[in-house]
């Protein structure tokens, strides 16, 4: 599973990516994200007024002879930031239309993987947690390569199954451990094809970038759930639960198009409330560019 | 049958796939995993409509497409037959379609199409082959051969005349077309002339290396035929005679079609009904008693064979008897035996269904010589005015008269003259030594006319120099002298013989040329006055200034006028006599003025009996002017299937715009 991760990704094209944050995260780990503290580092951050009980060695004593003032030299000090990533790996994440495709679920642990080596190289932490799946284990939040090993080792074995009840209790049954656990400053990556999660989960969804988290959701699409190339009648059958419907695809093409830009806007309006985004991508599309989005997405640059 | 073209053929099975794809999509809808099914509205009523509306169509389309792909693949089994003109030294090239429009081209085979229409298609083939610079004739072999269209370079003039020629219900004359196509190309400029005959050759062999037959196998393949030639009324006597061909096996029937019941006609209509006759080849004649005063009739011929056209006659009230006068003294043209005189016991042998009026002297009224087609006078002592003025009057409506002359009418009384027949000149001239008559001057009596060797006994009457103006010499004796004297007076006919009846004068009596000559002046009569059967394509004559009309089987007929025409308002030359010619067999009514005649024109019974013929090896193997070669129908089919490709796709992008316009239909 590792070699087959490995085949569709330019590890070299990630190595010059850096995970980057938009807001300074809190957390006791030095890293290269700026925090919100101000402190020993290598970045000048600008000059105060000194006040009794300051470090000496941060007086800044050519402003004393120019300025005959006491000022104190500020550097900001670079924090880890924490990286959590939300794996859907229900039923519906099995599927692809074509072999030619990656299954969504692949997809999903290939980005997931993607993600992890750049937040461990970035001298982030990381962690790993699951909507549905068989025997899927949750990876509490680490560093360093190891957890990114553990990460790929768990990515491997997943397989798809299982689905979230359609209500919103049941949704937030199934994040509410992920959400509970994470502090300040956390960035949440979602990876599901955003179907058959019920009508409350734009608002579940948006809610994890709440108390200073942020949310980046990455809804993937195998082709043709995004372009619905049909042709004639056509007996649909839903993957979770028993929806079937028969209809003439070449008829029912465009309506369909219109419901998923629909339920697109919805989730990212729901994201997007508490700063977060929604990136979109097709099991066909070079996997960099869709970590790009990702990064640039949690950049706070609109897609 | 090559392996290849049997397995294209086979390629044929697969045009039910496209039908058994087509109902087990409509049967059962297929189904597929989609996992965002919940955003995909339900059109169930448009996923049937597409099934049943547009799929069939294409279904169809396809099916044909698979059919048309299997006989491209078996091409070299399917073929078109063409004819192309042949070019040996590659320059322009004079052509003479000799096209048979005879009855016997009416016949037609399994598929419907008659011999006529399949020549005339080898005709329309041979002429998109020509090309600019090339001389085209027709030439029309129906009996008497006619020239359609002369030679000509006009091309499109080539094909219209073509368009317009029907088919006829002539006998055959191929021989004369021949020479007519050959005098139409004699003078023309072209190295390469070439006769080409469409033509069933029936009764002939062509073994002409200069003319070509193709089309052998289409036109030349006997047929199952039996025709009614005709139908004669004889007192209270039916006469049918049919003829049938070769090539006929089917045991026929005669089924009578009237407007009145069977009774009144026949005296035995269940004979008729019951009876079955077997079709020999050749003519046979059948006899039938008649009720009297029975009406119009017609007899059909069942059941249906190659032609239908001769299975049926039509039996006129008016059509019932051909008189003909006979003014002859019994003393001089009796017999020994007793009876009727020698002329009218000849006439019953040759023609048994004529009524003969014996007269003793010649009417002098004009009106007891209208109901009589032919007068037949024997030896007359001169015609006094008031029956010169009678008989040239019935001769010019239409009556044909024979007189016989001899020693009588050499002394003549003052007043009398032998008018219409001959001047006053004519003599007779006792002659003890038998005298012969020339045969080569008697063509037209065939083999009878070697019959007159020695044929005075007394003497002749010598008719050079007697000849009334615009008469012609029909025959001769040895020594020059005319014997026979034929002028045209009006529409009919007038004949002299330079010989009596009588046996003690002459053997002429008894000498089949008589019968032969009484058959000739009687045919004449037929076809002048009727109400005698003619044969199609004889023409019939009339006065230049009688307003003739005549209807035939198939409407009006047109009647020309010979020279110069009164009605297109000619004044410096003279009119000639009205002709009409018929061109199908069947009833006439002729209206003369105001007398309304019934004519039949009947078929020439060879047009039955005799075989299709051959072209002989010459004819056949050496198509200089023509090729009856075996296309390759590869590029036809090539197009045809391009066309159902694109048949197809249109089809499919209409179907297109029409699912889009109906899917924003259904989005509102």
């Amino acid at each position: 599973m590792q070699s087959e991760l490995t085949r569709h990704i330019d590890w070299a094209a990630l190595g010059r990516l850096r995970l980057s944050a938009r807001r300074i995260a809190e957390g006791a780990w030095v890293g290269l994200h700026p925090s919100h503290r101000r402190g020993a580092g290598l970045e000048f951050a600008g000059h105060r007024s000194y006040v009794p009980g300051d470090d000496l060695r941060w007086l800044d004593q050519r402003a004393l002879l120019r300025h005959q003032r006491l000022l104190i030299k500020q550097f900001e000090t670079e924090t880890e930031r924490t990286l959590r990533l939300v794996v859907d790996a229900t039923a519906s994440m099995a599927f692809r239309s074509d072999s030619r495709y990656l299954r969504k679920l692949d997809m999903a642990a290939l980005l997931a993987a993607a993600l992890t080596r750049i937040a461990v190289r970035s001298g982030d932490r990381s962690g790993l947690d699951f909507i549905g799946g068989v025997d899927a284990s949750p990876l509490p939040v680490s560093g360093g390569m190891p957890a990114f090993e553990r990460a790929l080792i768990e990515l491997t074995r997943l397989e798809p199954g299982g689905h979230v009840g359609a209500s919103r209790p049941e949704l937030e049954r199934a994040l509410g451990a992920v959400t509970q656990r994470a502090p300040r400053g956390t960035l949440f990556v979602v990876l599901s094809d955003l179907f058959e999660l019920g009508d409350a989960a734009p608002e579940v969804f948006g809610a994890l970038g709440t108390a200073g988290r942020q949310s980046i959701l990455v809804q993937i699409l195998d082709p043709l759930e995004a372009s619905f190339e049909l042709e004639g009648p056509v007996r649909l059958k839903a993957s979770e639960g028993a929806l079937e419907v028969e209809t003439n695809a070449s008829l029912a093409r465009a309506g369909y198009l219109e419901a998923l830009s629909t339920l697109q806007e919805r989730f990212r309006d729901g994201v997007r409330a508490h700063g977060g985004e929604l990136v979109v991508c097709r099991t066909d599309d070079d996997a960099v560019d869709v970590v790009r989005s990702i990064l640039r997405a949690a950049e706070g640059r609109r897609q | 049958m090559s392996f290849l073209v049997a397995a294209a053929l086979a390629v044929g099975v697969f045009v039910l796939a496209p039908l058994v794809a087509h109902f087990l999509r409509r049967g059962r809808t297929p189904e597929r995993l989609f996992p965002p099914a919940a955003l995909v509205s339900r059109l169930e009523a448009h996923s049937k409509e597409r099934s049943r509306l547009e799929d069939r169509s294409l279904m169809s389309l396809r099916m044909v497409m698979v059919v048309v792909l299997a006989l491209l693949g078996a091409t070299p089994l399917v073929q078109c037959s063409r004819l192309s003109v042949d070019r040996p030294h590659g320059a322009s090239v004079a052509l003479a379609l000799v096209m048979d429009d005879s009855h016997s081209m009416r016949a037609r085979d399994p598929s419907g199409e008659s011999r006529w229409e399949r020549a005339r298609q080898g005709a329309r083939q041979l002429l998109r082959s020509v090309r600019d610079g090339d001389s085209v004739a027709i030439v029309l072999a129906g009996k008497p051969a006619r020239l359609a269209l002369s030679a000509t370079t006009d091309l499109g003039a080539a094909r219209a005349a073509l368009e317009e020629l029907r088919q006829t219900d002539r006998g055959s004359d191929l021989e004369s077309a021949l020479v007519l196509a050959r005098s139409a190309l004699e003078n023309l400029e072209q190295p390469d002339k070439k006769l080409i005959v469409l033509s069933d050759l029936a009764g002939s062999t062509l073994d002409d290396p200069t003319v070509v037959a193709p089309l052998d196998d289409e036109l030349r393949r006997p047929v199952d035929d039996c025709g009614l030639i005709g139908a004669r009324r004889q007192a209270e006597r039916l006469s049918v005679t049919f003829a049938c061909s070769a090539a006929a096996s089917v045991p026929r029937g005669l089924r009578l079609v009237a407007a009145t019941p069977p009774e009144s006609i026949l005296t035995d209509p269940g004979g008729m009904e019951r009876a079955t006759y077997e079709p020999r080849p050749g003519i046979q004649t059948l006899s039938f008693g008649l009720v009297p005063g029975a009406g119009e009739f017609a007899l059909t011929l069942t059941p249906g064979d190659a032609i239908v056209e001769n299975d049926r006659v039509t039996v006129s009230q008016a059509s019932a008897q051909l008189d003909v006068a006979v003014v002859a003294d019994e003393n001089n043209a009796g017999v020994i035996t007793g009876g009727p005189t020698v002329i009218e016991q000849a006439i019953r042998a040759v023609r048994p269904e004529v009524i003969v009026r014996p007269f003793g002297m010649l009417p002098d009224d004009p009106r007891e010589l209208a109901k009589f087609a032919a007068l037949i006078s024997d030896d007359p002592p001169g015609l006094g005015p008031e029956s010169r003025s009678a008989l040239s009057e019935w001769i010019e409506r239409g009556g044909v008269a024979l007189g016989m002359l001899g020693p009588a009418s050499s002394g003549l009384q003052l007043s009398s003259t032998l008018e219409p027949f001959a001047e006053r000149g004519a003599r007779w001239e006792p002659n003890p030594t038998p005298l012969d008559i020339d045969p080569s001057s008697l063509p037209w009596l065939g083999q009878e006319a070697f019959s007159l060797r020695l044929l005075t006994r007394t003497g002749r009457m010598r008719l050079d120099g007697a000849g009334l103006p615009g008469s012609t010499t029909a025959a001769t004796w040895q020594d020059g002298v005319p014997f026979l004297l034929r002028r045209t007076l009006g529409a009919g006919l007038v004949v002299t013989a330079g010989l009596p009846a009588a046996v003690e004068h002459s053997d002429l009596a008894l000498r089949p040329a008589f019968l032969a000559l009484l058959d000739s002046v009687i045919g004449e009569a037929e076809q002048r006055r009727g109400p005698g059967a003619g044969l199609v394509g004889e023409s019939w004559t009339f006065p230049a200034s009688s307003k003739v009309t005549i209807t035939g089987p198939d409407g009006p007929l047109a009647v020309q006028t010979e020279g110069c025409d009164p009605a297109a308002g000619a004044t410096d030359c003279a009119p000639g006599q009205q002709v009409a010619t018929p061109e199908l067999v069947g009833p006439y009514s002729v209206t003369n003025g105001d007398s309304v005649q019934a004519r039949v024109a009947r078929l020439d019974e060879h047009e039955i009996t005799d075989p299709p013929g051959s072209a002989g090896v010459a004819g056949q193997g050496r198509l200089d002017g023509a090729e009856s070669g075996a296309v390759d129908a590869s590029p036809e089919l090539a197009l045809a299937l391009l066309g159902l490709f694109a048949g197809e796709l249109a089809l499919r992008v209409g179907s297109e715009a029409r699912r889009r316009r109906r899917a924003a239909r259904a989005l509102g």
